[in-house]
C-alpha cells in the first residue's frame, strides 16, 4: 500500500494529529524528517495510506493543526 | 524523620517515581523531539505522554497547550515578560511569592504599572472589590497567587477570574500551593494562564515547571533558541508549545510527573485534600489552645485555605523554633518564605513565621508527635 506523508511543524502537533486520525479508524504514524527544499528544516510527517490522505488531512484542519504545504 | 516542609516541595515522592526516574535516564536518555532513531522516539513519547496527561488533569484545550518549564517561577515569568510592556498596567495581590512580585518589580523599570489589591481572609466579595477598583483604562492583566504560600489564604480565583473577563483582561494564578491539592480545572474556571510547580502537589521532582494556556494571545518569548522544529528558519516558531520550549527538555522529571499524575488520581484529589485539610486543623486546633503560641488565620477550610499553616512561639525567633525542631528530625519552614510582601500584609515581617504543610504520606501520628514536640519547647 503506497503511503503519504502530511507535514506537520512539531512533535506535539504531529502526535495530536495522529491520535485524532487514529480516533477516526485511519492508521498513521509519526516519522521525524528534513524538509527537502531546505526551507523548514527538521519538520514531522504524519504517514497514511495514500488512499486516506485527503481525510486525514481534513482531520487535521478542522482541528485547526498546521498542515505545512 | 518527620516531615512538614511539604509546601516547598512534597516528600517522599509516590512509590514507583525513582525506578521511572531512572528508566528516564537509562532507557530513555535521547534527546526528545530531535532524533530519528527508536531512543529519540520513545524520549519523545514519554514527554507526549505526560503532557497528554496534564491537559487532561487540568481541563487544558490540547496538550500543545501544556508548556513544560524550568520551575513555576520560570512559568510566572514567561506569563508577565510575555504579555506586560512599557505603559500597561497589571493588578497583583498582597499575598504574593517573590516570584510574581520581584518580576514586577523589574518590568516596572521598564514602565509597567502595577497596583496591589488587599486579600480579604474569608470575604471573596470584599478581594473582588478590593481588585476591582484597582482596575485603570491601561489595565491589561490580573496576575495572583491562588493561595498564599505563608498563611494558606486562598484567593476567590472563580470570581477574580470573572471580574477580569468582563472587563477584557488577561487573568494568570500562580498555583504553586494549589497544584494537585485544591481543584483547578479550565472547564470551570476563566483563567489564561496557569503557572505551577511539578514537585510540590503534583508529586514530581525538582527542575519542573508548567505553564498552561488558555487562549490564543501569543506571548512574547522571553527565551529564544532550539524546538527541534523548522530548524531551518531562524525565528521562534509562532505555534505553541514550541515557541516557549527552546532547549532540551527535563525527561526524566517529565517522566516523574506523570507519575504524580497517576498517584493523585488513584488516591483522589479530593481525599487527598481532605486527609491533609484534617492534619492541618488537628495542628490548629492544638496549636491555638497553647497560650505561647501565636495562629495567624482562622481555621483553615478548603473553601477559604490550601492545607497549610503558620505560627509563632512566643517570642522565640521562627528560625530558632524551626532548628530545635529540626533537632527532634522534624523538618518545617520558617522566615520570610519568599513572601516579604505577604508578611508584611500579616505583620510577621519582623518575626517571619513557622510553617508546616502535609502531604498526601503524613500521619496523624507524625502529626501528633510534631505537636507535642511543640509543647515541649
Amino acid at each position: 500500500m503506497d503511503k503519504s506523508a502530511i507535514k506537520i511543524g512539531s512533535y506535539t502537533l504531529a502526535m495530536r494529529g495522529c491520535e485524532l486520525i487514529r480516533n477516526q479508524g485511519i492508521s498513521c504514524e509519526v516519522r521525524r524528517i528534513s524538509d527537502c527544499n531546505g526551507k523548514y528544516g527538521c519538520i514531522y510527517s504524519i504517514y497514511v495510506n495514500s488512499e486516506n490522505l485527503w481525510r486525514a488531512e481534513s482531520i487535521l484542519r478542522s482541528s485547526g493543526i498546521m498542515v505545512i504545504p | 524523620m518527620i516531615y512538614l516542609d511539604n509546601a516547598a516541595t512534597t516528600w517522599p515522592k509516590p512509590r514507583g517515581t525513582a525506578n521511572v526516574v531512572a528508566d528516564a535516564i537509562v532507557n530513555r536518555g535521547a534527546n526528545p523531539g530531535r532524533g530519528n532513531y527508536k531512543m529519540s522516539a520513545l524520549s519523545s513519547e514519554t514527554v507526549y505522554k505526560c503532557r497528554s496527561h496534564a491537559a487532561e488533569f487540568f481541563g487544558a484545550r490540547s496538550p500543545e497547550y501544556v508548556i513544560f518549564t524550568a520551575s513555576c517561577t520560570h512559568s510566572i515569568n514567561y506569563v508577565l515578560k510575555g504579555v506586560l510592556s512599557t505603559g500597561d498596567h497589571v493588578i497583583i495581590s498582597n499575598m504574593e511569592h517573590n516570584a510574581v512580585t520581584r518580576p514586577i518589580m523589574q518590568l516596572a523599570k521598564r514602565g509597567v504599572q502595577f497596583s496591589i489589591a488587599k486579600v480579604h481572609e474569608c470575604d471573596p466579595e470584599a478581594t473582588v472589590a478590593e481588585f476591582r477598583k484597582r482596575i485603570r483604562t491601561n489595565t491589561k492583566m490580573i496576575f495572583c497567587t491562588h493561595a498564599s504560600n505563608v498563611f494558606g489564604i486562598k484567593l476567590p480565583i472563580a470570581q477574580i477570574g470573572e471580574l477580569a473577563a468582563r472587563n477584557g483582561l488577561l487573568f494568570g494564578i500562580d498555583c504553586a500551593q494549589s497544584a494537585g491539592t485544591a481543584e483547578l480545572d479550565l472547564n470551570k474556571i476563566h483563567a489564561d494562564y496557569l503557572c505551577m510547580p511539578a514537585h510540590k502537589g503534583l508529586y514530581g521532582t525538582m527542575g519542573l515547571g508548567l505553564l498552561i494556556i488558555n487562549n490564543n494571545y501569543q506571548l512574547s518569548t522571553v527565551i529564544e533558541g532550539g524546538t527541534g522544529s523548522l530548524s531551518g528558519i531562524n525565528t521562534q516558531p509562532d505555534f505553541l508549545p514550541d515557541r516557549l520550549e527552546s532547549g532540551t527538555l527535563n525527561v526524566p522529571s517529565i517522566a516523574a510527573l506523570d507519575v504524580g499524575l497517576n498517584f493523585i488520581e488513584t488516591v483522589g484529589r479530593e481525599k487527598i485534600e481532605s486527609h491533609e485539610m484534617n492534619l492541618i486543623n488537628m495542628a490548629y486546633d492544638k496549636l491555638s489552645s497553647m497560650p505561647q503560641c501565636s495562629l495567624y488565620t482562622a481555621r483553615p477550610t478548603s473553601e477559604t485555605h490550601v492545607p497549610l499553616l503558620s505560627f509563632n512561639i512566643g517570642d522565640i525567633p521562627s528560625e530558632e523554633v524551626a532548628e530545635r525542631l529540626g533537632d527532634r528530625d522534624i523538618a518545617v519552614r520558617a522566615g520570610l518564605h519568599c513572601a516579604g510582601e505577604a508578611h508584611r500584609a500579616m505583620g510577621t515581617e519582623k518575626t517571619g513565621t513557622v510553617r508546616i504543610c502535609p502531604s498526601a504520606f503524613t500521619s496523624v501520628e507524625e502529626m501528633n508527635q510534631f505537636l507535642c514536640a511543640v509543647d515541649k519547647i
